[in-house]
């Protein structure tokens, strides 16, 4: 009996889930012809005709089976300028080609934010402590009492970051004087890990002050066991924000594999904004990272020890000494779209994507 | 509007799980009468009585809130031949206590054997290979080229176990001459880790030679971060099983902190197998286990290093020589109902389990 309704729950348990991805898909298609009105609302020109969109919806057809995944790709071309064959659909990288590259079993590696230093020593920001299961303890993972974190905290007289784990986006992270620290302030049932606040490599602070501007290093597994670089941002914060994430306002620079920084730099969107920091007037072109290569190597490097996911994005500060530091790493579907369409397309290969 | 369906989507999805919780502790309440009354013809007697049923349901309503998880105890105390407080009937811990001890988020840690050998150092087997998302890597994460892992196969001349990852009650696990191995056994889409065969600790080989008998130490994560084993148990096969598994027909003796083994075994069912093995004639109350302490304490300290899970069951084997080697660890659902029967109990306090 209780076999039988098991049977039915998990069956209407995979309908309904066959029923939510189509609503998705056709949810995500319809995201992208917004998109595609936005940037034209914005003044960009149309270079979408008959030919072009026949032309990308034959593509769609041979490579991902049906012409319906046309509507990112038509967005994609206005946002580049023209049609290149090699482009992923977002809705297809979503919800087919994600989740077979980083199978769900392995996924929220990257989000077990409290055993990153142990995982990638000096490449990770050596936590202050970190709190697990009701307890404080050291980055060495050595029980720490509550009234000796309370001590350290009055004696540290600086900032601290306190970062929820499995937290997203920049939500769920709070920056405050390590005085105002209250342990009893910490939610029952959630780990927590507690950072020095960083402070960062001066060029990037004169480009934005206010936030920690972070690089998002894109990692691709081959089939082959190789790690390759497959591109990278900077990202900084404007108009007063205080985190540098795109879908929290922030904008953007892509760097080429080179280190050389684009001379325009972007919004979460893909669209353009200018040459220059709208706040600070830095010119995006003048930037110069020495330790880019570094960085860059770090990542594959760290990517090389977690071969179960194919396609990571790390997200990596420069400390003011100018040392590259993981400030986290995701492993469930990080952001990979208008990015192909401005600078790749990075998945061209299908033998790749097996 | 995709945001209201999908959340009307996971509420739904909640709902029919609660649901499903519910019919499941139904059934296993249903399911237990009928064991308890195959282990009563088994063993030939029964200690119930109206009295004691009803100490019981006012045991059960105190602590756990309804008097309807006698059942599970009922069956408890047939088994052990008296009533004692402090019992967790079966399916309170496997739906409620275990998913709070060892939260959803966590519980699979256990389940990426390919990370043991970089988690734990010596204390686990170190692999021979590892298959992960179709590349072969040595112990160290290093890749290794397919030519190199064939040469090695022919070489070795010896026995090798084959693992899937997250295979589960020595279920998915081959025993395989290295000369017989070849990429085909392995699933795509699926690791595995390939392991030298254990020759095990002579007195364990002379308690029955067909098996790998492994001790199940049970350790448990305090509110106060420290770590304590709860019970260990040793498992052996019988009458020509290849496996120790109780699940798949093996037996087990206890053991207690001093080392020392129990003189009686016991059966699938928890009841009295005899003082000595079956087959073997080996005298449970002779075996002699010096590096018992050795064994509790390293699982101690690889417990202390995942405070994220608070309670663990580890299977350890001991090779040739006498060392303690981890054969897996068990982060979801370990055993705990019928050791806590015939040895319990052993969570009594409900402070330790907030």
């Amino acid at each position: 009996m209780i076999h039988y309704l098991l049977d039915i729950y998990f069956r209407l348990r995979r309908s309904i889930g066959k029923v939510s991805f189509r609503i998705r898909l056709v949810y995500s298609r319809a995201a992208g012809h917004r998109y595609r009105r936005q940037y034209l609302r914005r003044g960009g020109e149309t270079i979408i005709d008959r030919k072009v969109k026949k032309e990308i919806k034959a593509y769609c057809r041979e490579r991902f089976g049906s012409a319906a995944y046309w509507p990112h790709l038509a967005y994609f071309t206005e946002i580049r300028g023209e049609f290149i064959k090699g482009w992923i659909p977002h809705d297809y990288f979503t919800h087919v080609l994600e989740p077979r590259l980083n199978p769900a079993a392995y996924h929220n590696l990257g989000d077990m934010r409290t055993r990153d230093h142990r995982r990638f020593g000096d490449f990770a920001i050596e936590p202050l402590f970190v709190f697990i299961s009701g307890n404080f303890y050291n980055h060495d993972c050595q029980l720490v009492e509550k009234g000796e974190v309370l001590e350290f905290m009055a004696r540290y007289d600086n900032t601290i970051v306190q970062k929820q784990e499995f937290g997203f986006g920049g939500k769920q992270v709070e920056v405050m004087h390590s005085s105002k620290f209250n342990p009893d302030l910490l939610k029952k049932g959630i780990n927590y890990i507690i950072q020095p606040y960083i402070k960062q490599y001066p060029v990037l602070s004169e480009l934005y002050p206010h936030s920690v501007n972070t690089f998002r290093v894109i990692t691709f597994l081959r089939k082959d066991g190789n790690v390759e670089l497959k591109y990278a941002l900077l990202r900084f914060g404007v108009n007063g924000i205080k985190v540098d994430n795109l879908s929290s306002g922030g904008q953007c620079l892509y760097f080429q594999p080179d280190g050389t920084p684009s001379k325009i730099g972007y919004d979460t969107y893909g669209h353009q904004v200018g040459e220059r920091h709208i706040n600070t007037g830095y010119r995006f072109a003048d930037l110069q990272i020495p330790m880019f290569h570094e960085m860059t190597e770090k990542c594959k490097t760290a990517h090389q020890q977690f071969p179960y996911i194919r396609l990571i994005g790390w997200d990596v500060c420069i400390n003011e000494s100018g040392e590259p530091k993981l400030i986290e790493w995701n492993t469930h579907r990080p952001s990979f779209t208008w990015e192909d369409a401005l600078f790749g397309p990075f998945l061209a290969d299908d033998k790749e994507l097996e | 509007m995709i945001t209201y369906l999908t959340n009307r989507y996971f509420r739904f999805l909640r709902r029919i799980q609660k649901i499903v919780i519910r019919f499941s502790m139904v059934y296993s309440r249903i399911k237990v009468r009928s064991t308890r009354k195959l282990f009563v013809k088994k063993v030939g007697r029964s200690v119930m009585t109206r009295g004691l049923k009803r100490t019981i349901q006012a045991y059960a309503r105190e602590r756990f809130g309804s008097a309807v998880y006698w059942p599970h105890l009922a069956h408890f105390t047939e088994i052990r031949g008296e009533f004692i407080k402090g019992w967790i009937p079966h399916e309170y811990f496997h739906y409620i206590l275990e998913p709070r001890l060892n939260p959803p988020a966590y519980n699979n840690l256990g389940d990426l054997r390919t990370f043991d050998y970089a988690r734990f150092g010596d204390f686990a087997i170190k692999p021979l290979f590892m298959h992960i998302t179709g590349n072969y890597y040595d112990a160290d994460l290093v890749q290794v080229a397919p030519e190199k892992v064939k040469a090695f196969m022919t070489g070795y001349n010896d026995t090798i176990v084959v693992k899937q990852e997250f295979g589960w009650g020595g279920k998915q696990v081959r025993v395989i001459h290295s000369s017989e191995f070849k990429t085909e056994l392995f699933e795509r889409g699926v690791n595995y880790i390939i392991q030298p065969y254990i020759r095990q600790y002579k007195p364990l080989r002379d308690l029955y030679p067909h098996s790998l008998n492994t001790f199940r130490v049970t350790t448990f994560q305090k509110k106060d971060g420290s770590v304590e084993v709860l019970f260990v148990i040793l498992r052996f096969g019988v009458d020509g099983k290849k496996v120790d598994n109780l699940s798949s027909g093996g037996q087990c003796i206890r053991i207690d902190l001093s080392g020392k083994p129990s003189a009686m075994a016991y059966d699938e069912w928890c009841a009295p197998a005899g003082n000595k093995h079956k087959n073997t004639g080996f005298e449970f109350a002779t075996l002699e286990l010096p590096m018992a302490g050795e064994i509790f304490g390293k699982c101690i300290s690889a417990h202390r290093k995942h405070p994220h899970l608070r309670l663990i069951g580890w299977d350890v084997c001991l090779t040739e020589a006498g060392e303690p080697k981890l054969v897996e660890w068990n982060t979801h659902w370990p055993t705990f109902n019928l050791e806590d029967a015939l040895f319990g109990p052993f969570l009594t306090d409900d402070r330790e389990l907030e």
